[in-house]
């Protein structure tokens, strides 16, 4: 059996506005082994929600659309399921959590209502035994007196508690792909760390895979097995996380790892990335990052450089090969 | 909650009373009494100023007002000047056939409009949402009088289909069965042009809300548990959308039983709109009276039943 349980292959997912239409991800690929975790990093538009609704097949339509490339979850093509076959996979072998908790949440259902729901409806288990079901799974996402949280509404507990309801609500089903939204994003420190804390746990004691997205490199350090770092659209570099870290190639994760608080050097101060991420509707010719790029030369304005090995495992797109990063 | 809805039902005391004062002053300052309508131009004035007399008619408005409230206090809300008997007896003869009209028409509507408008909200911008849109602006400007007047040409007058107007067949004096079939069948032009505006109304705020609530993360949250998109319309997102939408059914809600003065005088239907049309002509005081308190009395109730109802639907409102 082979060891990969997620592979997207040259994803390409667009958006039409009135007059234009715009490639929120451009030619993705990355691969989610069995019993790890990927994480997914990059700034605000840089296509990794995108990404990760498309896995789901949830882009937003009408206007946005996936087109093209492979999903392949078990080696299976994704884009060509039905919606029927879709629904089955949803909630069931790839659940997903999001970065608002406050709002994704139904405001009008009970929890215990919004948590059976999934459980009725794949494994067809209804009355006390899916109560029981999702009080266990409230018990194992540490959420004190579970039989009252089942009866309350969304808008009686915090942040927190409600991210802790997204997944118990995920894990329900015992998906074997979880994929994680910026989860962490919308709660305070502290209760970031928790939420961590329980998400890895939960993935060590299940098995389970994790594509977690996030624009915080201190939280893929936490988590991430390995890692790919989106920009405007495309994977520039990718690696296990403890490589990542130490000897980034590409000069836009080498100038994010600088941006770190953690990372404040008296000499330079904190530190920023000039410039701003391209708008899908302005994309520069050839390499996406130049504009910005210190080592940037007038080789990177020609094409989009490609993927490249530079040590195994460790692929960047950037001409430079990753002497620029260094 | 309970201390909630005394407050409620005191601020409606409170309300009721100050429609009637001005009420009253307003259609007793207006000129003309109830006879000059009604009265045989060869009747004397000297009797006709004793008519006046003795049914108070001169009486300072603030000591009419008293009576008139004192008597309704002890249930008794007057004599009819025209229908000579009692105003209640007069209200509830024409009062079923108001809430059999205003019923058929509100549920007529909302079981067009709620479904016409999930689907209009669901397949946003399609061929439906289009023609949806344009039928409702149709429905929401046309006039009940032209619309109804139009349907009697065509559909009563030219085709012969329904009858032109009335509840029943004059003089054909049926019974049972046959009866409540000469009903309906005269019960539906009058149905069809009331639920008309309503269905349109309905239509649009169940569009808009639905469209609203869709942009929601819950919704999202919903299809990623692998529901289908039945459920995720029909349960997740209605459920949400049903706010605005109770505010817009109370307010009809009140039609049903105050009736609907234009179509019910198009199509000469003995209802409460009627009544309270010539009522108003016939300066029939007491009638009016009666008829704009219960109006009021039901305008109330729907507005606190529509309150209660948020809060059944929607956990986050409570009331304290």
């Amino acid at each position: 059996m082979s060891n990969i349980l997620l592979e997207t292959k040259d994803l390409r997912v667009c958006f039409k506005s009135d007059a234009s239409v715009v490639r929120a991800a451009d030619g993705v690929s990355f691969q989610v082994e069995r019993g790890k975790v990927l994480g997914i990093v990059g700034e605000s538009g840089s296509g990794k929600s995108v990404t990760s609704l498309s896995v789901m097949r949830l882009i937003p339509k009408p206007n946005g659309y996936i087109e093209g490339g492979q999903i392949l979850f078990h080696g299976e093509d994704l884009l060509r399921k039905s919606e029927k076959e879709m629904r089955r996979i949803r909630g069931n072998k790839i659940a997903m959590i999001f970065q608002e908790p406050m709002s994704s949440l139904n405001p009008v259902f009970k929890i215990g209502e919004q948590l059976g729901e999934a459980l009725k409806l794949h494994q067809g288990i209804s009355g006390k035994e899916n109560r029981r079901r999702c009080m266990e799974m409230l018990e194992l996402v540490r959420i004190a007196d579970p039989k009252k949280m089942l009866d309350r509404y969304p808008h009686e507990l915090s942040g927190g508690m409600r991210q802790r309801v997204m997944i118990a609500m995920a894990i329900l089903c015992d998906p074997e792909l979880m994929i994680a939204d910026e989860p962490t994003t919308a709660l305070d420190v502290t209760i970031q760390a928790q939420i961590l804390q329980l998400l890895r746990d939960l993935q060590k004691k299940r098995e389970m895979s994790i594509m977690f997205i996030t624009h915080d490199l201190g939280v893929i350090a936490e988590i991430a097995d390995r890692v790919a770092v989106m920009y405007a659209g495309r994977i520039v570099e990718e690696a296990e996380v403890s490589t990542l870290l130490r000897s980034p190639l590409h000069p836009y994760t080498r100038g994010l790892i600088d941006a770190i608080p953690e990372n404040y050097d008296p000499k330079f101060g904190f530190r920023s990335i000039p410039g701003m991420q391209p708008s899908a509707q302005n994309m520069p010719q050839g390499c996406s990052f130049a504009p910005r790029c210190a080592y940037a030369c007038s080789e990177c304005g020609r094409a989009v450089p490609e993927l490249v090995e530079i040590q195994p495992g460790h692929t960047v797109r950037c001409i430079l090969g990753g002497k620029g990063g260094m | 909650m309970t201390r909630y809805l005394i407050r409620r039902l005191a601020q409606s005391i409170l309300i009721l009373f100050c429609v009637t004062v001005i009420v009253f002053l307003f259609i007793n300052l207006a000129p003309g009494d109830p006879y000059t309508q009604r009265l045989d131009p060869s009747v004397s004035a000297e009797v006709r100023e004793e008519m006046l007399q003795k049914m108070g008619y001169y009486d300072p408005v603030p000591i009419k007002y008293f009576k008139w409230i004192r008597d309704v206090f002890r249930g008794d809300f007057g004599y009819s000047i025209k229908y000579k008997k009692p105003v209640w007896d007069v209200i509830c003869e024409r009062l079923p056939n108001t809430v059999l009209m205003g019923a058929g028409a509100l549920i007529l509507s909302t079981a067009i409009a709620i479904p016409a408008g999930k689907t209009s909200a669901t397949k946003r911008n399609s061929v439906f949402d289009y023609m949806g849109t344009v039928l409702s602006f149709i429905g929401i400007s046309i006039p009940a009088f032209f619309f109804g007047l139009l349907l009697i040409k065509w559909l009563s007058f030219d085709l012969k289909i329904f009858p032109i107007s009335g509840m029943v067949t004059v003089g054909a004096g049926y019974q049972g069965w046959d009866f409540i079939k000469d009903v309906a069948w005269h019960l539906v032009l009058p149905t069809v042009v009331l639920a008309l505006l309503q269905t349109a109304t309905l239509m649009r705020y169940t569009r808009s809300s639905m469209l609203e609530v869709f942009d929601h993360d819950y919704i999202r949250t919903a299809r990623a548990k692998g529901l289908s998109e039945a459920v995720v319309v029909n349960k997740h997102a209605f459920k949400n959308a049903l706010i605005p939408i109770i505010t817009v059914l109370s307010m009809q809600i009140p039609t049903i039983f105050s009736g609907a003065v234009l179509t019910e005088t198009i199509f000469v239907w003995p209802g409460i709109g009627r009544l309270s049309y010539t009522a108003i002509l016939d300066r029939d005081y007491p009638l009016i009276m009666a008829l704009l308190l219960m109006t009021t009395v039901i305008i109330l109730l729907s507005n606190l039943i529509a309150d209660l109802l948020y809060a059944v639907i929607d956990p986050r409102i409570r009331y304290e």
